[in-house]
């Protein structure tokens, strides 16, 4: 039980290229934060401090209260798993996954059943007197996976783990990370730049950019309430439209106002705008799954026209153009290219940024 | 009528059959998917197109000009690798240029066509780079803008999005189909990826062991597949294949599959009790029910094992008596504990009957 602490964490590689900036987080006890960003983030440098691989050029790291930034990488009681599986390729498989209980001196018998449970688990049984160098790539890192959850750890650390094993096999892997994470309860770090992955596994998101972390939350609130407009961005397929607009007040009411689409809010929101954006030049969000696309016209529906459909067989994304302003809708109603249709922005599902992009609400 | 027209084209490579009896017409101005998984066929097909190798019999025909026998810079056919493949050495605006050059056209004119594309693709500001300081999707628009710059009769597209991270390819997808719809381009894209086809294409053609198992409109391939391999090239997720046999039992046909059995008097003229056939059902066609109190025509108990979210939907894969299957759901969903206790509704609407022998559908 061990939750993870980075306290303003820089590092610079080479005394110029900054990997990660001022980094402050705490990743849950007992949870699994997927760590996801665009390749060059610094993913992979957050997890080789935590893991003790690397000195932080600034900053401390916490397990619980205890300060661990000086400790040995063998002092920190963490397991780790990598894109590439590391096996030893001239010893069977079953030695493979001895060699953590060996080294922790176990007796013979203890070692044999602990191995075969872990077979068992990981389904290489029939692997167990084969040379692990002989095997494929996924069953490999099976047996990775194997070496690090086969002794008791505080903390498991994957990084891309997936990356390069094949479709096929990569279900099978994900449900045995999945059953891991519910059976051993122990703190999880996942790396990866796939968002399905992060969103599927994770108990936890943090979402990074540029040595910096913009945001560590639920899956839920990284999806309905991203921070800011890279974060809206990032997550969904296609991402949350963002549309610049203005904030008006007619009277007593309430707008936010693109083009000629005027859009009531309440005065609490309207509040929330006035007190956390300078100007009334503001960013609308509204997720492509949330916009209703009709034929008809309703009350609070705008005329839109159609740029674009892709079909996914399941779902329709369509680029639709009010004006000049462009967006995009995914639903399951048909729509052609060329046509109008009416759209509305429910207002639960708006979210509203500050022009420089953070969530206001 | 331009376009492209394959006739008969076969290939062996190493005593091996790569392309059997080989028959396609792509009209001029269409986007035509070859989907196929890889050692399909697709690359083969594509280097014979753009005459990079021959055929051991058939025909190509482009522009209504036979070029079977004709070198591929007499061919008028412009092709984009999965690879980009650059020049590492040339700068961007080089790279480009260069297929013009080879035509021997004058500066200025390369000039001005450079630049037409450059805009089109986005890329003037990429133009004085050198291709290591580009990242994997403006290097793919170069590649793109290079082949465009031929003003080829036909377009050979190589799986071009396959390197490219999940954000990129959506953006390329769209402004792939963009541009071909306002360029009116000829285009054959090989790929493995049916997303890429129901995106994009107006038509595909479905390439299995080196023969087309259909060709025709998308939507159309899609609802009305002629055969279960056609169905689960064309699906994503892959469609859930069911293993079933028909019994008549008092006057009722019952269709018995492993986990349950439906009534299917319905299909009474097309199944018969000799055969065995396999039920093809989408994974969004399938819902996840909170109890059995539904308005489906079928709805069963599972297990549900794990929830896969695909950013704003979820595929989740379930068990019945240890049958596996996988749902698609519209939205986001967790699991909250292991192996949770599900209902799934389906309706008989929605089911693709297979022949368990030939493959062809029933139904």
């Amino acid at each position: 039980m061990v939750a993870v602490t980075l306290h303003n964490i820089t590092h610079i590689y080479d005394r110029r290229v900054k990997a990660l900036d001022n980094l402050n987080v705490e990743f849950k006890d007992r949870k699994l934060s997927a760590v996801l960003g665009p390749s060059g983030c610094g993913k992979t440098t957050l997890l080789k401090i935590i893991a003790g691989l690397l000195r932080p050029t600034e900053g401390r790291v916490y397990f619980d209260s205890r300060d661990v930034t000086d400790l040995h990488p063998r002092d920190r009681n963490v397991s780790m798993v990598f894109q590439f599986p590391v096996v030893y390729v001239t010893m069977t498989v079953h030695d493979n996954l001895a060699i953590p209980l060996q080294a922790r001196g176990f007796s013979k018998g203890e070692i044999h059943r602990m191995v075969k449970e872990v077979a068992q688990f990981l389904d290489v049984e029939q692997y167990l007197n084969v040379r692990a160098g002989r095997l494929p790539l996924h069953i490999k890192q099976k047996v990775a996976l194997g070496r690090a959850i086969i002794r008791d750890f505080d903390i498991l650390i994957l990084d891309e783990p997936l990356t390069y094993i094949d479709p096929a096999a990569r279900l099978e892997l994900r449900e045995r990370i999945v059953r891991i994470k519910l059976e051993r309860e122990k703190t999880m770090l996942y790396v990866t730049h796939d968002q399905a992955e992060a969103l599927t596994l994770g108990d936890m998101i943090a979402i990074m950019k540029d040595g910096k972390l913009l945001q560590y939350s639920s899956p839920e609130d990284v999806y309905y309430n991203p921070k800011n407009t890279f974060v809206a961005w990032f997550i969904g397929n296609p991402g949350m439209n963002l549309i610049n607009c203005e904030y008006v007040r007619k009277g007593e009411k309430n707008f936010i106002k693109f083009k000629d689409v005027e859009i009531a809010i309440s005065d609490q929101l309207a509040k929330l705008i006035s007190d956390r954006s300078e100007t009334n030049e503001i960013i609308l969000g509204i997720r492509p799954e949330h916009v209703r696309l009709s034929l008809r016209r309703s009350p609070d529906s705008f005329p839109a026209r159609v740029e674009l459909v892709e079909e996914l067989g399941y779902l329709t994304i369509s680029v639709l153009k009010h004006e000049d302003i462009e967006f995009r809708v995914k639903s399951p109603t048909r729509v052609k290219e060329g046509e109008e249709v009416y759209v509305e922005f429910p207002k639960e599902n708006l979210r509203i940024f500050t022009r420089d992009g953070f969530l206001i609400a | 009528m331009g376009g492209l027209k394959l006739i008969n084209i076969s290939k062996k490579i190493g005593g091996k059959k790569v392309l059997d009896n080989v028959n396609l017409t792509i009209p001029e101005g269409v986007f035509t998917a070859l989907l196929g998984p890889a050692g399909a066929g697709k690359t083969t097909l594509l280097r014979i197109i753009a005459g990079v190798e021959s055929p051991d019999s058939g025909k190509i025909i482009i522009d209504n000009k036979d070029v079977t026998g004709l070198p591929p810079k007499y061919r008028n056919v412009a092709m984009v690798y999965q690879t980009f493949a650059l020049y590492p050495h040339m700068k961007v605006f080089d790279n480009i240029a260069n297929p013009l050059k080879a035509k021997g056209m004058k500066p200025d004119e390369i000039r001005r066509k450079v630049m037409d594309v450059a805009e089109l693709l986005r890329i003037p500001h990429l133009l004085e780079r050198y291709p290591r300081e580009l990242s994997g999707g403006e290097m793919q628009r170069v590649a793109l803008a290079r082949a465009i710059v031929k003003e080829a009769s036909v377009y050979l597209l190589d799986e071009p999005l396959t390197n490219l991270d999940y954000k990129l390819r959506e953006r390329m997808r769209e402004e792939l189909r963009t541009m071909s719809r306002k360029m009116k381009f000829t285009i054959i894209y090989a790929t493995s990826d049916p997303i890429d086809v129901l995106t994009m294409a107006d038509q595909v053609a479905v390439i299995l062991n080196g023969k087309i198992l259909a060709q025709g409109p998308v939507q159309e391939v899609y609802e009305r597949p002629c055969c279960v391999e056609v169905a689960a090239a064309l699906s994503f997720p892959p469609i859930n294949l069911i293993d079933a046999i028909v019994e008549r039992r008092n006057g009722t046909l019952i269709l018995k599959m492993p986990f349950a059995e439906i009534e299917g008097t319905r299909w009474a003229d097309k199944l018969s009790t000799e055969r065995k056939y396999l039920i093809g059902i989408r994974p969004h066609q399938i819902v996840l029910l909170k109890d059995r109190s539904a308005e489906y025509d079928v709805v069963l108990e599972a297990k549900l094992h794990l929830a896969h979210v695909i950013g704003s939907e979820t595929i989740c894969y379930i068990s019945i008596n240890g049958y596996n299957l996988r749902i698609l759901l519209p939205y986001i969903y967790r699991m909250t504990r292991e192996e949770e206790k599900v209902f799934i509704g389906f309706n008989y609407d929605n089911l693709l009957i297979f022949d368990g022998q030939t493959h062809a559908r029933v139904v």
